[in-house]
């Protein structure tokens, strides 16, 4: 299992001795990481409803969708092979890299709120957070279609 | 700082990049935070929320997980 290096990753994926037994580990760290999450969103902080919150649940599920599509179109979409091996084991490895990049920018972030409000308070997303998320999104995918090219060039 | 002291070169002759190591870093870091919270027992609250120490204690595993696992994945 590779959790960094994707040089590795694609040529093992191109070559094809990723073999299905291979995909086990990055679904198991998939589904561990949905369940997480689901777990700790009814520990979340309540947030103040405003329309940027819809808008950024929009955003996120629309452009996950979306860039889902990007990827299996790099990937040759219909002549593609092996879509869900690549997605879930490029993804993961996609995620690990975008996260050294996001944990000091949430500490900046954290750092921000704590100047700026009342820990008592609920934080509002504004219109800041959902142009960050768009990018944050834009980018990841960007990245995803990339590496999917990569692969399935050869 | 000196870039060189960050970089290495495997058997295949790929030079390790810097930015592998900062990787490692970045999560030791977070795990390390997470542990002394643990210790310390640091209350945290976010927007009226007290953050439990089972948080921590996740966010621990995770982050030294990584870590080691990036560390192992960074030689040769």
């Amino acid at each position: 299992m590779y959790i960094w290096r994707i040089d590795r990753l694609k040529t093992d994926l191109r070559s094809g001795s990723f073999a299905d037994r291979d995909v086990l580990p990055y679904v198991i760290a998939w589904v561990a990481l949905v369940t997480a999450l689901a777990e700790m969103a009814a520990y979340a902080p309540y947030e103040a409803i405003n329309v940027w919150t819809y808008s950024l649940s929009a955003l996120m599920i629309g452009s996950s969708i979306i860039g889902t599509l990007v990827a299996y179109r790099a990937n040759g979409r219909t002549a593609g092979v092996h879509f869900a091996n690549r997605f879930l084991s490029l993804g993961f490895v996609l995620t690990v890299r975008f996260l050294v990049f996001l944990i000091p920018a949430m500490a900046v972030l954290v750092a921000y709120w704590a100047m700026n409000f009342d820990a008592e308070e609920p934080i509002p997303v504004t219109f800041v957070d959902v142009a960050l998320s768009a990018l944050l999104q834009v980018v990841f995918y960007w990245r995803l279609a990339k590496h999917f090219r990569d692969v399935a060039a050869t | 700082m000196d870039i060189q002291a960050f970089t290495s070169t495997s058997q295949k002759g790929e030079e390790m990049k810097p930015f592998t190591t900062i990787a490692v870093i970045v999560f030791a870091f977070v795990a390390l935070v997470q542990a002394l919270r643990l210790l310390m027992a640091w209350p945290v609250s976010v927007g009226g929320v007290d953050i439990p120490m089972w948080v921590s204690v996740v966010a621990l595993v995770v982050a030294l997980a990584l870590s080691v696992m990036l560390w192992r994945e960074r030689r040769p």
